[in-house]
């Protein structure tokens, strides 16, 4: 009887230790404590990694076609480039710009109008809509359930390889906050492991001096919700945070972005109606739309000499973090998929 | 060893029998509501095709059930497993609460497979209802779709009920909600809202013991 006990007790133990590969978020010390709060659910390598399996399945399509990566592709900071809008299951084009995916741990609010409160939520908004992936979680379910890749998986973290959608969100969401990216040429100089040129260091300080208050370090964005002064698309009639809290004084107004890895996160803007930084630019510098909800930062435009455009575009360019975007971790999990 | 495992087994079946179930049934007026069936509506008719809501913290005797309940008027049969066989009071959560809500995905009755979780915006649907209402010859299709916890407009009610010495089963009688359908109001309710507000107002005072 005492043997048998101790025989579970090991395997328990077993089990417990393979279950218990917690993973920490990494990331430089002058930051803020993420929102993201693990107690609930800590981050476990093994998730992390069915996460970015799932990922990149197109199986989460109706039609076997798009994957979450299709749109937020990791060689560009998890964006989608190239197309304005984004391009869903048989073509199809959403009404919105894919935004880039990494820091979600320090985002209270996700989308441009915060309609998705927690990240595990955030995969369903995709999935169900009908230009985006087509499908609903109970069909991609149903899918996974027959696929033995995924029976295996589950069955090595869970105990059991019942895969649900509440499973399935989460591993996603694990996936999604994983994603870190500090390892720019700018956090290089702010460690002092590295130092801006002439040219970089006058951009920083007009940075500073003119974004930063809604663009603020070290996330490069203080995600809150404000009106930049866009005009608005008359086709697209897009009202933004209005939409979600039904209150006015919220219309046009769109969540912060970040601006780590600008260069590659083009287009920009929620629309993406912008494809060269040096266009995003010129919008502060004489583009400013007047409306009731502006920003009163923005009233009166930024504005800036032909030089000085230059020097800010050249700091825009040190918030590239190449080890994030071709980090192997990150990149199409092609062991996953090549197995029998 | 094997005497206790005996008692043992004694023990839990016994707590197993003083285990009921209460039936939770959808009525409009003193008819009970059929998947599909149509019903007299004022001088018209309706058509119920879905009702599904969440009951969840109950309470029954001073304790909190382990589960809650989905209702589905696709599915046969609707109840609460209850610890006692007699009800004095019942109290529940009308909704998922917010901060259930606010923790993002759960799972068993609360897996977003269940089809009860919002999309386009993020939290739980507490309550759906959706059909056909004919009237003078036009059919138009009805959809509520009750929840929402965030930016002041929270959904969840909690209700409490007095049961009597003969209560059988636990009604949701829809006539003063679907009463809201012969007035000029929107017929699709489909996010967090003041008409989503009024209308778990209304369900709130809609739960009878009978
Ligand atoms: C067809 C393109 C497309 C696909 C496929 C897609 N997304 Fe998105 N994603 C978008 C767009 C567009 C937005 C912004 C929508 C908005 O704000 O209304 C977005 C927003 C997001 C955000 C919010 C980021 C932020 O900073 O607010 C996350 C996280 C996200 N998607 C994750 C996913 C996941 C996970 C999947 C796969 C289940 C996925 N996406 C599939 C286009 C797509
Ligand atoms: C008043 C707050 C505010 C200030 C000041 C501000 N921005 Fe923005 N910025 C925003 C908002 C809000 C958006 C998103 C707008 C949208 O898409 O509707 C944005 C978007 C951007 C984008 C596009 C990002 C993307 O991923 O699409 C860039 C680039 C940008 N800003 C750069 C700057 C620069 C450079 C400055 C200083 C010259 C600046 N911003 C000042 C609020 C601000």
């Amino acid at each position: 009887m005492r043997l048998i006990a101790i025989f579970f007790g090991l395997i328990f133990l077993l089990v417990g230790f393979r279950n218990n590969q917690s993973i920490e978020l990494i990331f430089p010390s002058s930051w803020p404590e993420p929102i993201y709060n693990d107690d609930n659910y800590p981050l476990n390598e093994q998730k992390v990694e069915l996460g970015r399996a799932l990922f990149f399945d197109p199986q989460l399509s109706s039609d076997n076609t798009i994957s979450c990566a299709s749109c937020h592709s990791p060689y560009n900071a998890f964006t989608h480039v190239d197309h304005q809008l984004s391009h869903g299951i048989n073509d199809r084009i959403g009404t919105r710009n894919s935004p880039a995916i990494f820091n979600l741990a320090w985002q209270k609010d996700l989308m441009w109008d915060g309609a998705i409160h927690h990240v595990d939520a955030q995969a369903l908004a995709p999935i169900n809509h009908p230009d985006e992936m087509g499908s609903s979680i109970n069909e991609i379910v149903q899918k996974l359930n027959k696929d033995v890749r995924y029976k295996k998986a589950f069955k090595s973290i869970y105990s059991d390889d019942l895969i649900t959608g509440e499973r399935v969100l989460k591993l996603l969401g694990q996936f999604m906050i994983s994603l870190v990216s500090c390892d720019s040429k700018y956090d290089r100089v702010m460690s002092g492991k590295d130092k801006f040129d002439e040219q970089e260091k006058r951009g920083y300080e007009l940075f500073c001096k003119n974004c930063s208050e809604c663009h603020k370090e070290p996330l490069f964005s203080d995600y809150s919700f404000r009106n930049n002064g866009l005009e608005p698309d008359p086709q697209l009639k897009d009202i933004g945070r209005m939409k979600i809290t039904q209150n006015r004084m919220d219309s046009l107004k769109f969540k912060v972005p970040s601006l780590r890895n600008i260069e590659f996160t083009f287009p920009y803007m929620h629309d993406g109606r912008y494809k060269k930084l040096t266009e995003v630019i010129d919008h502060y510098d004489r583009k400013i739309h007047f409306s009731n909800t502006l920003d009163p930062i923005l009233e009166k435009g930024i504005h800036f000499t032909t030089n000085e455009k230059v020097d800010l575009v050249a700091f825009l360019l040190t918030l590239t973090d190449k080890n994030f975007m071709f980090a192997p971790e990150h990149g199409y999990p092609k062991d996953f998929f090549d197995q029998k | 060893m094997i005497r206790s495992i005996q008692i043992l087994i004694l023990f839990f079946s016994l707590g197993v029998r003083a285990q009921d179930s209460i039936p939770v049934k959808v009525m409009y007026d003193r008819f009970e509501i059929q998947p599909g069936k149509t019903i007299l509506f004022q001088d018209d008719s309706i058509r119920i095709d879905v009702v599904k809501f969440y009951l969840t913290n109950v309470v029954v005797g001073g304790s909190e059930l382990s589960s809650g309940l989905l209702f589905d008027l696709e599915k046969d049969q609707n109840y609460l497993l209850i610890p006692i066989s007699q009800i004095d009071e019942i109290q529940f959560t009308l909704g998922v609460d917010s901060l259930t809500n606010s923790n993002g995905i759960s799972g068993g009755i609360l897996d977003p497979i269940h089809g009860m979780y919002w999309s386009w915006q993020s939290g739980y649907i507490n309550f759906k209802l959706e059909g056909i209402h004919f009237e003078n010859g036009i059919a138009e299709e009805f959809n509520f779709h009750i929840g929402g916890f965030l930016n002041g407009y929270n959904c969840e009610r909690r209700i409490q009920l007095q049961g009597s010495s003969n209560v059988s089963r636990l009604e949701l009688d829809l006539y003063q909600m679907l009463q809201t359908l012969s007035t000029d109001q929107l017929k699709k309710i489909m996010s967090p809202g003041k008409r989503a507000m009024d209308l778990a107002d209304i369900l709130a005072d809609s739960f009878f013991l009978r």
